[in-house]
């Protein structure tokens, strides 16, 4: 089982990924369950956000206080550095930052991917759009789910106009995930 | 066939729309809202022909969804916590006037402390109203339980009201796989018929909720105590059919590695699922530890209680409620059933998971722990009940002392 923790602030997308994550699994057959934690929701609060995927299903119903995977839709969110407890050696970090990769990747003790997925955002859909992108990045680094099951999902979620250009940029931060693992 | 990835008061929405409900009375509250706010949607959209009832509270909303269901109408209607505090008048009314009303419940602890979070001391407090209560422990367990539970109300041995009830955030706002099927399957399963109990005629009028003077006041309820029996085997046949048809076996405990166990643990709600999980990881270390999830609360299954637990050493009874000044009040229906027995496990208690504290598997391995140590001699003053996972930090805020 892969076990995915997510954390951002609210309106970037971040519940909204971690429900791709698991729609995507889902459609390619696995089976996945994603949730928010639950609070409050404010825009601009601190949000955190939880998805697992299996290949059967999946009956645990508790927050994810280990996770395979962090994923980090702002870098702000690292002032408080209790947000990367539980991660293991072989966890993944995965941070939305404008720092370089070997600047960033200093002594977090498992895989780091450092990633300016808001840059790719002003880029391609004109927005500071992050969570595509990382779901990009998340396919790239990690095959947790195939690429083309997330294209549908995308498909399915947004208009054509918004479907085209949230894929394009998934696309680039499949790349940017790929290279790091490579 | 589909298999769609919603969360569970979609998944609720969904059963009750499936079930072509005529009426829905509601009043939202958090972690309710969504089931009835799709629902109003549905209405609005045309995509579901009922009538969407907004009512000024949930005691309104109980009392209009008892109206339309003495017209023979069949009625839905969905609360959680303080909602369905208020809604407690009119609940006896729905039982005592033989109501076939399905009522989500997605739970959500009452005040004081106010509270948004999950435990199951809004429901299991209403659990003498003649309700039948059903435990959801997964998003396709709220959309199975909701269908049965119209199955077995509109059964003329039966006739009471129903609740399915499943844990605010933990199941109403997780989004998981769940398979819906097409229309008419469920149509068939639970078909929108003439009603075969009497109902509002104008042809032939009758009076509704009559007094009864002593002299037959007891025999109604007792009507209702071996009604509520017999939805036992209504339960189990209905859920024969389901099986037939969708695939999907419910019993009305769901057990887990219990054949030959020496340490169980039973409850209701999520929490089951994560246990389930722990009874999976423990039986890959040898450990014989199994589970049960009360998937009816009432009827309470005590037979079924009594034959998954007679042969096993020791029996922990997760409560995710408090019976203040006695004990949890899972353990009193647990302990109730095994006591006529010869030959007992040693029996305690497990206060856990209250206003939406997470269950984890840390705390349900310490339950485990604590259920194989466990000796009842060692309750002699009746010291029962543990607090598995209490923050002694800020343990005694009032100051009460030990």
């Amino acid at each position: 089982m892969y076990e995915i923790r997510l954390h951002g602030l609210g309106g970037e997308g971040v519940v909204k990924l971690s429900e791709m994550i698991g729609k995507a699994a889902t459609a390619s057959g696995r089976w996945a369950h994603s949730f928010p934690f639950f609070g409050t929701e404010v825009r601009g609060a601190s949000v955190k956000a939880f998805t697992r995927v299996d290949d059967k299903p999946i009956t645990i119903k508790s927050y994810i206080y280990e996770p395979d995977v962090l994923i980090i839709t702002n870098e702000l969110q690292l002032q408080d550095q209790s947000i990367l407890s539980g991660l293991k050696d072989d966890s993944w970090l995965i941070v939305n930052t404008a720092m370089e990769q070997e600047e960033f990747a200093k002594d977090f003790g498992c895989h780091v991917i450092a990633v300016n997925a808001t840059a790719i955002g002003y880029e391609i859909i004109g927005k500071p759009i992050v969570n595509t992108i990382l779901l990009g990045v998340l396919i790239g680094a990690t095959n947790i789910i195939s690429l083309e099951s997330a294209i549908e999902v995308l498909k399915h979620e947004f208009n054509e106009k918004l479907s085209s250009v949230n894929i394009e940029a998934m696309k680039k931060g499949y790349e940017e995930g790929k290279k790091v693992t490579q | 066939m589909s298999r769609q990835y919603i969360t569970g008061c979609t998944a609720a929405a969904e059963a009750a729309k499936l079930a072509a409900v005529e009426v829905i009375a509601a009043y939202p509250i958090t972690p309710q809202t969504h089931i009835v706010q799709t629902l109003s949607q549905d209405v609005y959209n045309g995509v579901l022909d009922a009538v969407f009832v907004p009512v000024e509270s949930e005691h309104s909303a109980m009392s209009a969804t008892v109206g339309a269901s003495i017209t023979g109408a069949r009625a839905f209607t969905a609360s959680s916590s303080q909602g369905l505090a208020l809604m407690h008048e009119v609940l006896p009314y729905a039982a005592g006037l033989r109501l076939p009303i399905v009522m989500a419940i997605a739970n959500r602890s009452v005040a004081s402390p106010v509270t948004i979070f999950t435990d199951h001391q809004d429901s299991l407090p209403q659990r003498e109203t003649g309700f039948m209560q059903f435990y959801a422990e997964s998003c396709q367990d709220i959309f199975d339980l909701i269908l049965l539970a119209y199955k077995v109300t509109e059964n003329k041995d039966v006739l009471l009201p129903a609740m399915v009830c499943f844990d605010g955030f933990f199941l109403s706002h997780i989004s998981e796989p769940v398979e819906i099927p097409e229309a008419e399957e469920v149509a068939a399963f639970v078909p929108r018929t003439k009603p075969q109990y009497p109902t509002m005629d104008l042809e032939h009028p009758r009076s509704f909720n009559a007094m009864a003077f002593p002299e037959h006041f007891e025999e109604f309820q007792r009507d209702k105590f071996v009604s509520m029996a017999k939805a036992a085997s209504v339960f189990d046949e209905a859920a024969k059919e389901f099986q037939q048809r969708f695939g999907r076996l419910h019993s009305r405990i769901e057990t887990f590695f219990c054949e030959d166990a020496d340490w169980i643990l039973i409850g209701l709600g999520s929490m089951m699922g994560t246990v389930r999980t722990c009874v999976e990881e423990l039986r890959a270390k040898g450990e014989k530890v199994g589970m049960i999830a009360i998937k009816a609360y009432r009827p309470f299954p005590v037979q079924d209680v009594v034959d998954a637990l007679k042969n096993c050493k020791g029996v922990g009874v997760m409560d995710r409620d408090v019976g203040y000044g006695t004990g949890g009040i899972v353990y009193q229906d647990v302990s109730r059933s095994l006591y006529h027995l010869d030959k007992k496990p040693h029996l305690s208690n497990y206060i856990l998971g209250l206003g939406g504290r997470d269950v984890t598997k840390k705390t349900v391995y310490k339950c485990f722990e604590q259920v194989k140590t466990w000796k009842d001699a060692q309750a002699s003053d009746g010291n029962d009940v543990f607090w598995p996972d209490e923050n002694t930090k800020v343990w005694d805020t009032w100051g009460v002392g030990e």
